[in-house]
C-alpha cells in the first residue's frame, strides 16, 4: 500500500516537471497554429481555436526562409566535418603522445572553451572584415567551427584515452604508417566517439550563430535561421506605429527551427547522452 | 613508449588547430587589451585614437562595470543554482522505478535541444501578460498580475527561468547517469547497518556523485556566465539597464551606444576573470589527476 502511494507520487512528480517544461512548447504551438486575426485576443484560447497551417505553409513557400534554413544546414554539416577533422587530428596527438607544451596547449583549450566569442566580439568582427569574410558563407562557417574546436578536442580525446593503444602498436609492428592506423584501426574503433561528438557539434551549430551573425552579416542571404527569427521580432517593432508581431509566425518559425536537432535526438539519443559524459564520468 | 619515438613528430597534429586557435582566440584576446586603450568608432574601425586608461575610468567611475558584473552574478547564480537543484531532484526521482520512466526520461531533454533563441523565444510568448497561457492564465491564478519581462525587478529573474528550463535537462541527465555508476552493493551494505533513506542519500549518493556534480557545476556556470541569445531576445537588456548581462552589455555599448573603447575595456576585465576562473579549474583538475 505504502509502495503504491510512493509510485502514484512519483508519477504525479514527473507530470509537473513534464508540465513546466512543455509550457511554453505548447503555447508555442497553439500559437502557431493561430491565425493572424485571433493572436491578440486577451485572455488567450487554450486550445487553438480556430486552426491553420498558414503559417507553416507561408514559411515552406518563402524562398528567404527556405534560403534560411539551407543556409543552417550548410553551417552545421561543414562545421561539423571541419571540427571533427581538426580536433580528431589535435585529440590524437594529445592522448597518444607526450611533448612540450602539452601543458600550455590543454590550458589554452580549456580557456578558449570558457571565454565565448561574446567577449572577444570587436576584434573578431575586426579579423573577418580584414580576411574579407565579412557578408560570407566562408565567415559564417569559420566563425561557427573554430567555436567549437576546443569543445571537439576536450570530448574527442576523451574518447580516445579509452581506447587502448595495443592495436596501434600492434598495427605499428605490421608496418602500418602512423596516417595508415589513424584511418584503418583507431577511427572504426572510436567511430561511435566520433558519432557522439559529431551529433553534438551539429546541435550547437544548428543552435548557435545568432550572436556571429549580427558581427558578420548584414546580408540576410547569410541568415541562419536563429536570425530571421530575430528579425521577425525586430522587423514588426520597428516599422509602422502600432507593435503588431506577427507571434503565430515567429513560433511556427521557431518550431521548425528546434525540428532537426529534436529529429537528430531521437534517432541518436543513446550517442548524445554518451558524448555528454564521456569527458565527466572517467 | 617506443611508439612515440617511433613516427615523426606530435605537432604535426596539433598544427591546424594551433593555427585555428592562433587567429581565432589567442589574437583576439590579445587585441582586446590593446583596444581598451583606444577610442574608436564602429562604423570607421580603421579610425583608432589612443586615450590611455580613459576608458577603464569610464567603467570604473560610472557604476556600470559594477552594475552589469552584480547583474551577470546575480542572473548566473540564480540560473545555476535553480537548475542544478532542479535537475538533481529530478535526476533522483528518474533513478527510481515507476511506469512511464523512461518515457519521462526521453521527454525531459527536450529543453536541452531546443536552440536558446528558440526557447527564448517562447518563453516570450508564453509569458505575455495579454496573449501568454502563463502570463495571463497561470500567474494570475496565483496572485500575480504583472507582465515578468517588462518591470525592472522581475525581468532578471524572468530570464533565469528560461536559463533553467533549458540547464535542467542537461544537469539531471549528468545526475542519472552518475547516480547509475555507483554501486549497488553500497547501498546494500548501508541498508544492513540500519540506514535510512536520507541517511544514504547524503552519505552515500552526494559523495559518490560530488565529481558529476562538480562537472555539471562548472560547465553550467560558464555557459551561463557567456550567455547572450536567451537575454537578447527576451528584453535586449531592457527595460532601462535592468537585465545587461556582461555579453549584453558589451554588444550595446558598442553597437547601441556607440562607445567600442568603453566596451572594450568592460571585455578586458571579464576577460581577465574568465582566464582566473580557468587557470583555478586547471590546477584542480590536474591536481585530481595526479
Amino acid at each position: 500500500m505504502k509502495e503504491k502511494r510512493k509510485v502514484l507520487l512519483r508519477i504525479a512528480l514527473s507530470i509537473l516537471v513534464l508540465f513546466f517544461f512543455y509550457l511554453p512548447i505548447y503555447d508555442a504551438l497553439k500559437t502557431s497554429l493561430t491565425p493572424f486575426s485571433d493572436i491578440l485576443k486577451s485572455p488567450p484560447n487554450i486550445l487553438p481555436q480556430p486552426f491553420t497551417f498558414q503559417e507553416y505553409i507561408v514559411i515552406f513557400t518563402t524562398p528567404k526562409w527556405i534560403n534560411s534554413f539551407a543556409v543552417t544546414a550548410l553551417y552545421s554539416v561543414t562545421s561539423v566535418l571541419i571540427v571533427l577533422f581538426v580536433s580528431g587530428l589535435a585529440a590524437y596527438g594529445l592522448s597518444r603522445y607526450k611533448f612540450r607544451g602539452k601543458a600550455t596547449y590543454m590550458f589554452t583549450i580549456l580557456t578558449t572553451d570558457i571565454i565565448s566569442f561574446g567577449f572577444l566580439m570587436i576584434p573578431l568582427m575586426f579579423i573577418f572584415q580584414f580576411l574579407g569574410l565579412y557578408d560570407s558563407y566562408l565567415g559564417m562557417i569559420l566563425v561557427t567551427a573554430s567555436s567549437l574546436i576546443p569543445f571537439g578536442v576536450w570530448t574527442l580525446r576523451g574518447f580516445l584515452d579509452q581506447i587502448p593503444v595495443d592495436m596501434e602498436e600492434a598495427g605499428i609492428i605490421d608496418g602500418a604508417s602512423t596516417l595508415q592506423v589513424l584511418y584503418h584501426i583507431l577511427i572504426p574503433v572510436s567511430i561511435s566517439g566520433f558519432i557522439s561528438t559529431g551529433t553534438l557539434v551539429f546541435i550547437a551549430a544548428w543552435s548557435g550563430g545568432f550572436l556571429s551573425s549580427l558581427l558578420l552579416t548584414r546580408n540576410e542571404t547569410y541568415f541562419p535561421v536563429v536570425r530571421s527569427i530575430f528579425e521577425l521580432w525586430f522587423s514588426a517593432r520597428t516599422g509602422g506605429a502600432l507593435p503588431l508581431l506577427p507571434y503565430n509566425r515567429i513560433m511556427a518559425a521557431s518550431l521548425l527551427a528546434a525540428l532537426p536537432p529534436m529529429a537528430i535526438y531521437v534517432v541518436l539519443q543513446k550517442k548524445i547522452v554518451k558524448g555528454l559524459t564521456a569527458g565527466a564520468l572517467k | 613508449m617506443w611508439l612515440q619515438r617511433l613516427k615523426g613528430s606530435p605537432y604535426r597534429f596539433l598544427l591546424l588547430s594551433i593555427v585555428i586557435f592562433a587567429i581565432f582566440y589567442v589574437y583576439p584576446i590579445i587585441d582586446t587589451f590593446r583596444l581598451s586603450f583606444y577610442t574608436f568608432p564602429m562604423t570607421n574601425i580603421g579610425n583608432q585614437r589612443f586615450v590611455g586608461f580613459q576608458n577603464f575610468f569610464e567603467v570604473f567611475g560610472s557604476g556600470r562595470l559594477y552594475h552589469t558584473t552584480i547583474l551577470t552574478l546575480e542572473w548566473t547564480v540564480t540560473s545555476v543554482v535553480g537548475s542544478m537543484l532542479f535537475g538533481l531532484g529530478i535526476a533522483l526521482l528518474l533513478s527510481e522505478e515507476f511506469p512511464g520512466r523512461g518515457l519521462v526520461r526521453t521527454l525531459i531533454l527536450a529543453p536541452w535541444i531546443f536552440p536558446e533563441l528558440v526557447g527564448a523565444s517562447m518563453w516570450k510568448i508564453t509569458m505575455n501578460s495579454e496573449y501568454g497561457l502563463l502570463g495571463n492564465i497561470i500567474l494570475p491564478a496565483f496572485g500575480f498580475r504583472g507582465s515578468l519581462l517588462s518591470s525592472p525587478e522581475t525581468a532578471i529573474f524572468a530570464c533565469s527561468i528560461v536559463r533553467i528550463w533549458k540547464l535542467t535537462p542537461f544537469v539531471a541527465l549528468m545526475c542519472l547517469a552518475g547516480i547509475q555508476a555507483i554501486e549497488v552493493e553500497l547501498y546494500e551494505a548501508a541498508s544492513l547497518d540500519g540506514a535510512g533513506s536520507f541517511n544514504k542519500f547524503r552519505h552515500i549518493t552526494i559523495p559518490q556523485l560530488s565529481p558529476v556534480l562538480l562537472v555539471a557545476l562548472i560547465l553550467a556556470t560558464v555557459w551561463t556566465a557567456n550567455q547572450f541569445d536567451i537575454v537578447y531576445i527576451l528584453t535586449r537588456g531592457g527595460p532601462g539597464d535592468a537585465t545587461k548581462i556582461a555579453v549584453v552589455d558589451i554588444y550595446s555599448l558598442a553597437f547601441i551606444e556607440n562607445s567600442a573603447g568603453i566596451a572594450q575595456a568592460e571585455a578586458v576585465v571579464f576577460v581577465i576573470a574568465l582566464i582566473v576562473i580557468s587557470a583555478l579549474y586547471y590546477r584542480g583538475m590536474r591536481g585530481k589527476q595526479s
